[in-house]
């Protein structure tokens, strides 16, 4: 029992440290710009389209409950309000992460546990340069900066969606969509995308850099990457919707 | 054959430290507390030559030169490059040591995502010579350094195009484009068939020879050892069994090798 207690320490510990050094050495040795494009194009731009998709529809199938839930209290014309701060705070960050955590996350698991396992990240030490720096930082920083616009598109999606199957009016639609950017909704939107983005990154690049076992521990790895974001993307959520409620506001 | 047992005294007085390029002295190291993988190894290599690390799988070859690439902190003893104390540098003072040894990996462990020439020219391209006005000159030597290996006409293939035997001479043209003091080749010619051994085995003498390096070869194929080796050192179970010049092998019984390889006594 002891040793399980002090083995999960000894990771949790491996893992806080990971996730310090390879944003920091991000900044201490910045990454070349074209390394940060070539990021922001696999994470954010081949992911746009995904995401998109998934947040039309998501937008879609809300508002055709929501609707007619407000219809029974008569304020079926606020639905485009009630689309907006649910795309706003939680719908877009969320559909954004997870599909982040399907599409990249488990592709930077299983790209650079691949690695591992053939010794290109011992190659990469061997030729004089840092495994962390090289592989996981650049990953880091580029879900990070690209979640950002990701999930105010993906608001747009969402909302596009829901005014589509809207028996509302579509001016009542937009002008109640309007009310809904407050700084007090809006400023979830502005932070959860950094957190979840980085945490997808730290996450994935981590497993990534500690797989072991050829392509087994590959395999262990995409699954341990996936389970992990999924359960950690809801608990952040949650402590975030606390901290960004507290402060401005319920 | 002489006793094996003393190895780590008879080197300390055979070899003074700091004349060598790569100097191991009663080295102990374990992955897991108390199962050692290397038991008091000593060696030393100098430029120009060949040392060969025999052994059965498991036997901790491929440990020894983990070690020396500092990948892990021994338990016991020194391990010295070119008398600078590589259990003693970290961070960026290891990367620049790591920068004058090369690795030639078992399978080649070339980078997938880029081409023969890339994986030729990467450490050039990250360590520098990335500007624009830089590459013509990358690939100057990228083309020099693919012809030493016979493999000029791959530059723009994937490494996945190629044979085995071809991805392990582009790992050692990745490895020497940047003028290491030390070569180690880490098994480089396992599962490949005679004709493409000798093609490595002849690659690497010519290396050697034209740019005067260190080499260390870990190898259980007797055929390779004796293609490329001037010294010997023979690993059972972390421990050194003999080591001494190929001459002095090669004058001990024809079975010796087979011997050690059964895990008799020698």
């Amino acid at each position: 029992m002891f040793k399980r207690i002090h083995s999960f320490f000894e990771t949790l510990g491996d893992f806080a440290g990971f996730a310090v050094r390879s944003t920091y050495k991000g900044v201490r040795h910045p990454i070349r710009p074209v390394e940060l494009v070539e990021q922001a194009y696999f994470i954010g731009w081949q992911t746009l389209p995904v995401v998109l998709f998934a947040g039309f529809f998501a937008g879609l199938s809300q508002t055709l409950f929501l609707e007619s839930e407000l219809d029974a209290y008569g304020a079926k014309m606020t639905i485009g309000r009630v689309l907006g701060i649910t795309a706003i705070r939680e719908l877009g960050p969320l559909v954004v992460a997870l599909m982040l955590i399907g599409r990249v996350g488990a592709s930077f698991a299983a790209e650079i546990g691949s690695m591992k396992v053939n010794m290109q990240v011992e190659a990469i030490e061997a030729l004089g340069q840092d495994p962390e720096r090289k592989l996981a930082s650049p990953r880091i920083w580029g879900m990070t900066l690209t979640a950002l616009p990701l999930v105010l598109l993906t608001d747009l999606g969402v909302l596009f969606g829901g005014w589509l199957i809207s028996t509302v009016s579509n001016r009542m639609f937009w002008y109640q969509a309007e009310m809904s950017v407050y700084f007090r909704h809006v400023s979830s939107s502005l932070v959860k995308p950094f957190v979840f983005g980085w945490m997808i990154a730290v996450i994935s690049t981590w497993y990534g850099l500690r797989t072991e076992g050829g392509v087994r521990g590959v395999g262990r790895a995409v699954s341990s990457t996936v389970v992990t974001c999924c359960i950690w993307l809801f608990v952040v959520n949650a402590l975030v919707g606390v901290v960004m409620m507290a402060w401005t506001g319920f | 054959m002489p006793d094996p047992a003393p190895t780590s005294d008879f080197m300390k007085s055979a070899y003074p430290a700091g004349s060598h390029l790569v100097d191991f002295r009663d080295v102990h190291f374990a992955y897991n507390e108390g199962v050692p993988v290397i038991a008091g190894v000593s060696f030393s290599v100098t430029r120009g030559e060949t040392l060969v690390i025999l052994g059965g799988s498991g036997s901790g070859k491929s440990t020894l030169l983990r070690l020396l690439m500092g990948f892990y902190q021994v338990d016991r003893g020194t391990v010295h490059f070119e008398g600078q104390d590589v259990m003693a540098l970290h961070g960026l003072a290891l990367a620049d040591l790591r920068r004058r040894m090369g690795m030639v990996f078992q399978e080649g462990a070339l980078f997938d995502s880029l081409t023969v020439g890339e994986n030729v020219g990467y450490y050039l391209l990250e360590h520098g010579m990335d500007n624009p006005r830089d590459l013509p000159e990358v690939e100057r030597r990228v083309r020099e350094t693919l012809r030493l290996v016979g493999l000029e006409h791959c530059i723009d293939k994937m490494p996945g195009e190629l044979s085995g035997g071809m991805r392990r001479r582009v790992s050692a043209a990745r490895t020497i484009i940047y003028s290491p003091d030390l070569i180690l080749y880490d098994e480089p010619t396992t599962g490949l068939d005679p004709a493409t051994c000798e093609n490595i085995c002849a690659v690497m003498n010519d290396i050697k020879r034209k740019k005067n390096v260190g080499c260390i070869l870990v190898t259980h194929n007797l055929e390779d050892a004796w293609a490329v080796g001037d010294h010997f050192l023979l690993l059972r179970d972390g421990r050194t069994l003999w080591q001494g010049p190929a001459a002095e092998l090669k004058a001990m019984p024809g079975d010796t090798l087979m011997k050690f390889f059964r895990g008799e006594s020698l």
